[in-house]
């Protein structure tokens, strides 16, 4: 025998009070002087023979106390087997929080029916019992550790404001911290999650405890067939700062999580929540496909770019958003060593002259490019950090004068957010070069020599079509503005290996690098084999030469706070000069706006929001001065960790329900019936009020034949 | 003969007997049920054969029979002589034995049951000094025995109140040992007024009266009850100490006890009825809380209606 209710059986205790009183009452006797002591002895003479009633009546009155105890505790009588139960223990229920729950239509996902069937359950349980829930979420945490049910109602409502979030879930992880919680005491366990092979990974394993039962529920409510599941796992864009009206290229990676292939789905990119273009992907089961879009933007400042897919079996996973600065003009300081007065001793005569070009006005006769601003300018003295502030993008190559100073000025400005391109032609000093910049942390790699082939040699190099290291010169892979494989550099620099986190953007053929970029502080510093300038080479024939420049010096002026972020990684804005916002506060969706920290940084004040966010999407962080606001959008991209809604294989699951001792139920209509099926006794509960009753009687009996 | 008064109204023994009392007895006798045996000549008819006009019966005249007895006249009609013998009446005596136990300290109704004991005898001994009988007191209890005499004396009614009011209550019963000293001291017949809550064991003092009922003595039992004693109005435990033996208690759930104890009273006292009738004795049982006065007149009505019968 069981009881619904076991905690009410503290009050057996309670038993001891009819004892208790009748001592109490005996030890407060009422002093009385008696005369007729020979009567009274006469009398109790008679009564010790019914002490034995006495000592009944007392016994009644303990058995009222219990019995009643008992009609609370609700008895029954069933055995322990594992499909057998209902109340009585401790109940822990195990939530799965992770976003595949929301698989299935909106208002009717596994999660809104995992919801409403966990409330069903909770709000069975009555007043007293003590429950705990743990939710797999990020991170899996407990809700409830061994709370006691107050209200039905009140139980339900702490499920209210739950939600899945951007995690994958682990049910053997999960059972590992609920069992360890649950060690010498009879527990349920009622995992309410969905069948997704990856949650009950290695649940198998998981260690039971011996001791008392555990038993355990799956409530698994239904969510989507899992044929068609596409999901966008990566949007970038070729740099986070690009220039107005000028290409931007956007690679769209979507992985087919489903179980068939899908043909020609369409990926919509959208500019500031607009729509922008259109593009279909075929993609096999488990395969990626990766999207390539262009993307102009006509207007300067911040925007956000939005991938996404058509609605299927898992909507969360369907979009992917970044965040971009479109900047009016891209101002590029070249410094010149005034000693070097050739026009090609330096890349400031070939860059002025590739600005010249790139910024005819329309109405001119053969435009080059429709829009963008390259507005190129010398440095003929040695510059300090304050004459760098303003350039986007800082060139130094063989005709710049390198010194201490000058190092530790550009130091600072690659700090502070800006972009250096160290263009290593043929009249650099790399022992200069590597002595100076090198212990200033400002060469992503060393260079180790020039090499150099005559004009029209054989010997000459070539940049690979392929093998890009990320995506700020993967644009030129396409071969659309002309094939980077045609290049012919006769000189080169022979690059070292790459310090540590810098990473190669692009090679030569020969797998050498060719761009080598390297963050330093908020700024980025790339380190080019070739200088920019026509000596030595084919470039200024060939097509490609003013995207890869344009590419080049985005890459390097992509300084500055990234716009894109994972989850949980800190939101930052780096507001360069005075007069900086009085108030910067973020928000993503319908979730309540989250207010940044400022705190003063090299060259003006750095907000930020430490936490980050815990979702995927477009946020965006409004800036706001006393006059006027602004909006800066970034991109919340997470890891696609619970995308795969294969389930469980039959094995799989058998091994897992066999290990467990699972009770499985689709709903708690479905729960509930099994759990009532479980019972092979039956409630005591009127039988024990039935005895209560007989008790009292027999009391009541008693006292009267006493009175 | 003038009334017999106590000299104080007022006070302990005022208390005992108050003029209202002696209004209501001033009315009453006491006559002897039984043959009375004394030196005075009184109202009471007594088995000594003597001076009285209540002619008795003949007997043959035995020399040395004074002649003045000889009935001349029977004599020549049975040419005998016969000797003329008359009932002497007598003064009759009476002896209250007035238990003085500490049980007698009860006093729920009101009067303690000692203080309605003590008007009882005070009562009958004004009843009976009034007319001109011989009363006298036994005070017992452990603690100490009083005897008093019976005197027929004015003076005696006081000796009686001084000595109640003077004696209170205490110590542990001590009937039987009065009532054997009775038996054992002999002395004249008359009655014998035990006056007691008779809430004791029975044995020894009924052995005690029925050896004065055999002797030729007249007992009349008067029990005093306790109305708390008889009700036992408890419903709680209690602590009863036992007031005749310091230190001895009972504990008891007097819920379960109370029907038993109720039961218990009204058997002792039926059992005291039974054997009363059984030895032509008279017991009178009334509350404390009633009237001494209207309980001794009623018993003596009644005592009048069963003399009148004979």
């Amino acid at each position: 025998m069981s009881f619904v209710h076991p905690m009410f059986l503290w009050a057996l205790a309670l038993g001891v009070i009819p004892v208790l009183i009748y001592y109490l009452i005996r030890f407060r006797s009422l002093p009385v002087e008696w005369g007729a002591v020979y009567v009274l002895q006469r009398a109790l003479n008679r009564l010790r023979r019914k002490n034995l009633e006495q000592l009944l009546l007392l016994v009644l009155r303990v058995l009222i106390v219990l019995v009643l105890v008992a009609v609370f505790a609700r008895p029954v009588s069933r055995n322990r087997a594992p499909a057998a139960t209902g109340g009585g223990t401790h109940r822990i229920v195990v939530l799965d929080g992770s976003y595949s729950m929301l698989a299935g239509e909106r208002g009717a996902t596994a999660w809104d029916r995992a919801l409403a069937a966990t409330r069903d359950l909770v709000g069975s349980w009555g007043r007293g019992e003590r429950w705990s829930l743990y939710f797999i979420g990020r991170p899996p945490r407990w809700i409830l550790d061994d709370r006691v049910v107050e209200t039905p109602e009140r139980s339900r409502a702490l499920l209210e404001g739950l939600e899945p979030e951007e995690c994958a879930a682990s049910l053997a992880q999960a059972l590992d911290t609920v069992l360890r919680k649950s060690a010498g005491r009879e527990t349920e366990i009622y995992l309410v999650a969905d069948d997704q092979a990856a949650t009950w990974k290695d649940v198998e394993r998981v260690k039971l405890p011996a001791g008392p039962a555990v038993r355990f529920f799956w409530l698994h409510p239904a969510g989507a067939a899992n044929a068609n599941n596409l999901a966008v796992t990566r949007l970038r864009l070729n740099h986070e700062r690009v220039l107005a009206r000028h290409p931007c290229r956007a690679f769209v990676t979507v992985r087919n999580y489903g179980a068939a292939p899908v043909e020609n789905a369409e990926v919509e990119m959208l500019v500031d929540g607009s729509f922008s273009s259109r593009e279909a992907v075929s993609v096999q089961p488990g395969q990626e496909a990766v999207v390539v879009v262009d993307v102009a933007f006509e207007e300067p400042g911040s925007h956000g770019v939005t991938a996404r897919l058509r609605k299927d079996a898992l909507e969360f996973d369907n979009a992917a958003a970044a965040g971009v600065e479109v900047l009016p003009a891209l101002d590029v300081a070249v410094l010149r060593d005034p000693a070097r007065a050739g026009k090609f001793d330096s890349a400031a005569g070939f860059l002025e002259l590739a600005g010249k070009v790139m910024t005819r006005k329309a109405g001119d006769e053969s435009p080059l490019f429709a829009g963008g601003q390259l507005a190129v300018h010398g440095l003929e003295k040695e510059p300090d950090a304050a004459a760098l502030a303003g350039a986007d993008v800082a060139v130094v190559d063989g005709g710049s004068a390198l010194t201490p100073r000058l190092a530790q000025a550009l130091d600072a400005y690659v700090r502070g957010g800006g972009g250096l391109v160290l263009a290593a032609d043929d009249t650099i000093d790399p022992a200069a070069w590597n002595g100076l910049l090198g212990p200033a942390g400002l060469l992503p790699a060393p260079v180790r020599a020039i090499g150099r082939e005559a004009l029209g040699g054989e010997r000459f190099r070539s940049l690979a079509r392929s093998g890009f290291g990320g995506e700020a010169l993967k644009a030129l892979e396409t071969a659309e503005d002309g094939d980077v494989a045609r290049s012919r550099l006769y000189s080169w620099a022979d690059l070292g290996e790459p310090a540590a986190g810098a990473a190669v953007l692009a090679t030569f053929g020969d797998g050498r690098p060719f761009a080598v970029s390297r963050r330093r502080g908020a700024g980025t510093v790339l380190l080019l084999a070739t200088g920019l300038n026509s000596r030595n080479n084919n470039l200024l024939v060939r097509g490609f030469t003013y995207p890869l420049l344009f590419n080049v010096l985005s890459a390097a002026a992509a300084g500055g706070e990234p716009r894109t972020v994972a989850p949980g990684e800190p939101v930052r804005w780096l507001w360069k000069g005075p007069d900086g916002p009085t108030a910067a506060q973020f928000t993503l969706g319908a979730r309540p706006p989250a207010v940044l920290a400022s705190r003063p940084a090299a060259g003006g004040t750095l907000f930020e929001l430490a936490a980050g966010t815990d979702r995927s999407g477009l946020g965006s962080v409004l800036l706001t001065w006393k006059d006027r606001h602004r909006r800066v959008w970034f991109g919340i991209q997470g890891e696609r960790s619970d995308s795969d809604l294969a389930p469980l294989d039959p094995e799989a699951r058998r091994r897992a329900a066999e290990h467990l001792g699972l009770t499985e139920a689709a709903s708690w209509e479905e729960l509930k019936a099994k759990l009532e099926a479980g019972y092979r006794g039956a409630e005591w509960h009127h039988w024990a009020i039935l005895i209560l009753l007989a008790v009292l009687a027999g009391e009541m009996a008693m006292q009267r034949r006493f009175v | 003969m003038p009334t017999p008064t106590p000299n104080r109204t007022a006070g302990p023994l005022g208390e005992l007997l108050t003029p209202e009392a002696r209004d209501a007895l001033k009315h009453l006798e006491l006559f002897a049920r039984r043959m009375a045996q004394g030196l005075l000549y009184g109202a009471h008819r007594s088995r000594r054969k003597g001076v009285s006009t209540e002619f008795d019966h003949h007997k043959l005249y035995q020399p040395g029979d004074p002649l003045k007895h000889v009935d001349w006249k029977a004599s020549a009609r049975h040419d005998t002589y016969y000797v003329k013998r008359h009932i002497e009446d007598t003064a009759l005596t009476v002896r209250l034995v007035v238990d003085r136990s500490a049980s007698m300290l009860q006093d729920s109704g009101g009067a303690s049951l000692y203080l309605q004991a003590s008007r009882v005898a005070a009562s009958l001994a004004y009843l009976i000094l009034n007319q001109r009988d011989l009363v006298g007191l036994v005070l017992g209890s452990a603690e100490e025995v009083f005897w008093l005499p019976p005197r027929a004396v004015e003076a005696q009614l006081v000796r009686i109140l001084q000595a109640l009011a003077s004696r209170g209550a205490a110590g542990a019963d001590r009937l039987e040992f009065c009532l054997r000293s009775l038996v054992e001291r002999g002395g004249r017949l008359g009655v014998i007024a035990v006056i007691s809550d008779f809430t004791f064991e029975p044995d020894a003092v009924r052995r005690q009266l029925s050896r004065l009922q055999a002797q030729g003595h007249e007992v009349i039992l008067f029990q005093i009850r306790d109305p708390r004693e008889e009700e036992f109005p408890f419903s709680r435990w209690v602590r009863f100490r036992d007031r005749e033996t310091p230190g001895r208690e009972f504990r008891v759930d007097t819920v379960p006890l109370r029907r038993l104890y109720r039961e218990e009273y009204q058997a002792v006292m039926a059992e005291w009825r039974a054997w009363a009738r059984k030895y032509d004795i008279h017991f009178v049982s009334f509350q404390s809380s009633g009237s001494v006065s209207a309980v001794l007149a009623e018993y003596m009505a009644f005592r009048e209606g069963l003399l009148g019968k004979r």
